[in-house]
């Protein structure tokens, strides 16, 4: 009896080794090729994804990326100096620049960690960049999508002086300014859900750099409404002089259009990017300033970063905002946050009636008596009301763009609409009336 | 013979029927309400369609019903034998190419996915040759692990549902009806069930109620959270279970589709090991003189190399064997067969 249990034993224990050694031989027949092993050392981990478009129609695909070299005085330990380094590449597609820039890195590129896709002034189709995002390897769908009124590369290898790389800062810049209205949404996923429902129409926030304070309220001052996106004529032409000129200081290599390389703080290439050396010195930051709305997959007209805010309210979005108000002659601040959202739909004449009652939370950063708070609230309250009328004028009126979630509101309210919105959106926005109804609570 | 609990069958039956649902509900070809709408009807048709199996299983709950078979005609008995074998193998290598499929997508420069599908075949083979109490235990393990790691996901993506994501579609009868039909061609714990109920200590008939009553709950929360989170990108996802892991994050983890990836790794497993074992059982009733394992190898090698055949040539899908034969096979094996069985007399120590 015994010896039978022995013999099933060994019997079982023999099956295991077998499999187990299969497994492990077959496990390490990975040889060449894409599945080819590679140590961390041997893949370039993607920050962010820059695209700009040249005169041409090519792609100029920029790789934000973690130093490899970066070390000692370079890692974050120190966060005086930069932790990141940039490579270029143009091509017909991106996926073919990316594989130029890994040819010229020696690495293979993992994009799984990329937390930006930046999409420059010459961009005229976003298609493709969302195409490729979405079937691309490892991007996560968390990723933000963004535009800026440069170009991705000069953004991409501007050098910060606080924080690891930029495509960090400006998540956290991101991730802030959702809180205060001053960008929507701009993950990945909400502009392909947006595009998918609404014939092609979303909003990405606008980056721009700050070359120096004076400069920046400059810039906030002269940001027109009219800012003209898609437009590559003077960009791609700069970019491609000064890849040209990079090309030639590094002595070439690659084979393909151009290429260029900057590593911060390593010494490793050449600086290149944002338009001069001496330019760049002066850059020390960036912030979001308004956001392009997107229609049939192309960049339209911009908005403003008040309209953005009125946006924001409408569409629930506000966690935090301080709201000027002004009691007599002194101004106050007063802290607004949206609580809830009603909303109803109804048919006049013709017209679909978009009824929004937001219910807002307002806080007070000094204490009034109870009169002065009411006084200050209804400031508050119309100085909202006209942050929210100025986006529907610019949105609904100007664009006819659905960037209040009507097709949404429509589907769960009247389909018969619906199915007419899906075969013409514009028709139907053009029909459409937005009230927004404020219901403050101090 | 070494029986397992209630529980045990319960989860062995769930973790059989889930990984469908975790790799291809919604699925973006039809739309959601009518995937909703079919899945409804087909799990009620299911409910209907294992009356017979109990009642077989209460009239002789020591026989397997390919015993019960042999018994009454020993031809006969032999071919619904090799009818189940041929089930097992079929399940197993649809199983092989949908996962292989998923590694394919998700993961394309890991691993050849030939290495993948053989490594988890070999894991199985030795999971089925340890028999149904090993299987039973590891099953165990996978479901608690696939329930952590859907409470952890669901969790980092509490904050991103919203309503608006919602857009309700008219459904159509055409998907509904495809629906339904896709359902009952997965729902391959029919096949199961009739083998491995004498392996149950008691309440067998009921762990097969569990069993639909949590594939409904988790397929239904997968629906809705895919549908609240995801939006219109359903209309675009592969797999779109898998994609919230990719969406998901928390304070430490960036991205949670790594805690996903071993839930569909062990499913996969201790789906194949299940009905490898079942394939064996069948086998070994039909030819007693044969050793057991040596089936278990012939299940191992037919199910394996149909599957490593397909997958070079990148071949994923095959619409008749996966859905119309397999369809037809459950029908008769799961349903029709226990229903001609499950009249006359009994044995005697009736169960429940």
């Amino acid at each position: 009896m015994k010896m039978k249990q022995n013999k099933i034993s060994f019997k079982k224990l023999l099956v295991m080794t077998v499999c187990v050694f299969f497994i492990l031989s077959l496990c390490s027949c990975n040889s060449t090729g894409k599945y080819q092993k590679r140590d961390i050392d041997q893949r370039i981990i993607v920050h962010a994804l820059g695209v700009d478009m040249t005169s041409d129609g090519k792609f100029e695909v920029t790789l934000q990326m973690l130093a490899q070299q970066g070390s000692g005085s370079n890692t974050p330990i120190d966060p005086s100096k930069p932790n990141s380094a940039s490579v270029s590449q143009i091509a017909d597609t991106i996926p073919a620049a990316i594989e130029q820039c890994e040819t010229d890195l020696g690495k293979k590129a993992f994009l799984g960690h990329s937390e930006l896709i930046l999409l420059g002034k010459s961009v005229k189709d976003i298609t493709p960049i969302l195409d490729y995002a979405i079937n691309a390897q490892g991007i996560s769908l968390g990723t933000f999508v963004a535009y800026t009124d440069i170009t991705a590369k000069e953004i991409l290898n501007i050098k910060i002086t606080s924080g690891t790389y930029s495509a960090e800062v400006l998540k956290e810049i991101f991730e802030e300014s959702k809180k205060n209205g001053t960008s929507t949404e701009c993950e990945l996923i909400r502009h392909i859900d947006n595009i998918e429902n609404t014939n092609g129409t979303t909003v990405m926030p606008i980056i721009k750099k700050i070359k120096d304070n004076k400069k920046s309220y400059d810039d906030k001052e002269s940001s027109s409404a009219d800012e003209s996106f898609g437009e590559s004529k003077s960009d791609s032409s700069k970019t491609k002089s000064e890849n040209e000129k990079v090309e030639s200081g590094s002595g070439g290599g690659s084979g393909s259009d151009s290429s260029s390389k900057s590593e911060s703080g390593s010494g490793g290439g050449e600086e290149s990017g944002s338009g001069g050396g001496s330019e760049e010195a002066e850059v020390t930051a960036f912030y979001i300033d308004g956001a392009v709305i997107i229609k049939n997959n192309k960049p339209g007209g911009v908005m403003t970063r008040d309209e953005i805010i009125g946006l924001s309210f409408i569409n629930n979005g506000i966690a935090e905002q301080t709201v000027d108000a002004k009691l007599g002659n002194t101004n106050t601040a007063v802290n607004a946050s949206s609580v809830n959202k009603k909303t109803d739909i109804s048919i006049k004449d013709n017209r679909i009636v978009v009824d929004i009652n937001l219910i807002l939370s307002y806080d007070f950063y000094k204490t009034y008596s109870d009169k002065e708070n009411k006084a200050a609230a209804k400031k508050a309250d119309e100085h909202i009301e006209l942050l929210c009328k100025k986006a529907i004028d610019k949105a609904l009126k100007k664009e006819t763009a659905d960037v209040f979630e009507i097709h949404s509101l429509l589907n769960h309210n009247d389909y018969v609409i619906y199915e007419e919105y899906k075969k013409n959106p514009e028709e139907i926005l053009k029909r459409v009336d937005i009230n927004v109804n404020l219901d403050s609570k101090i | 013979m070494r029986k397992i609990s209630f529980g045990q069958m319960m989860v062995i039956l769930f973790i059989s029927r889930i990984f469908y649902a975790m790799t291809f509900i919604p699925f973006f070809y039809n739309d959601v309400t009518s995937q909703v709408i079919g899945f409804s009807i087909a799990t009620a048709l299911e409910c209907l369609a294992v009356i017979p199996v109990i009642i077989l299983y209460k009239k002789y709950p020591d026989k397997n019903i390919c015993q019960v078979a042999y018994e009454k005609s020993k031809l006969l008995g032999i071919l619904i034998c090799v009818a189940f074998a041929f089930s097992a193998v079929l399940v197993v290598n649809r199983l092989f190419r949908y996962f292989g499929y998923f590694m394919y997508v998700t993961f394309p420069d890991f691993l050849p996915t030939w290495i993948i599908i053989s490594a988890i075949a070999l894991l199985a083979f030795y999971a089925a040759f340890q028999g149904i109490e090993a299987i039973s235990r590891t099953a165990g393990i996978t479901f608690g692990f696939f329930v952590l790691s859907f409470i952890i996901v669901i969790a980092a993506l509490w904050t991103k549902m919203s309503f608006t994501n919602v857009i309700y579609t008219y459904p159509k009868i055409n998907d509904i009806s495809h629906e339904v039909y896709y359902e009952m061609s997965r729902s391959s714990e029919l096949l199961l069930f009739p083998i491995l109920y004498p392996y149950v200590k008691e309440k067998a008939g009921k762990s097969l109620y569990g069993a639909i009553a949590l594939k409904l709950i988790f397929v239904y929360l997968i629906i809705s959270i895919c549908v609240l989170t995801l939006g219109s990108y359903l209309n675009i996802s592969k797999f779109p279970f898998f994609d919230l892991g990719t969406y998901a994050e928390t304070f430490i983890i960036e991205r949670l589709d790594a805690f996903l990836l071993p839930a569909w790794i062990l499913i996969a497993f201790v789906k194949a090991a299940l009905f490898m074992f079942i394939g064996k059982i069948a086998l070994s009733t039909g030819f007693k003189r044969v050793k057991s394992n040596v089936f278990l190898l012939i299940i191992l090698v037919a199910a394996l190399s149909a599957s490593l055949a397909a997958v070079l040539q990148a071949k994923w899908n095959y619409g008749i064997f996966d859905k119309a034969v397999l369809s037809i096979l459950i029908l008769v094996l799961g349903v029709v067969l226990p229903l001609v069985y499950c009249f006359g007399k009994g044995d005697e120590n009736e169960t429940e």
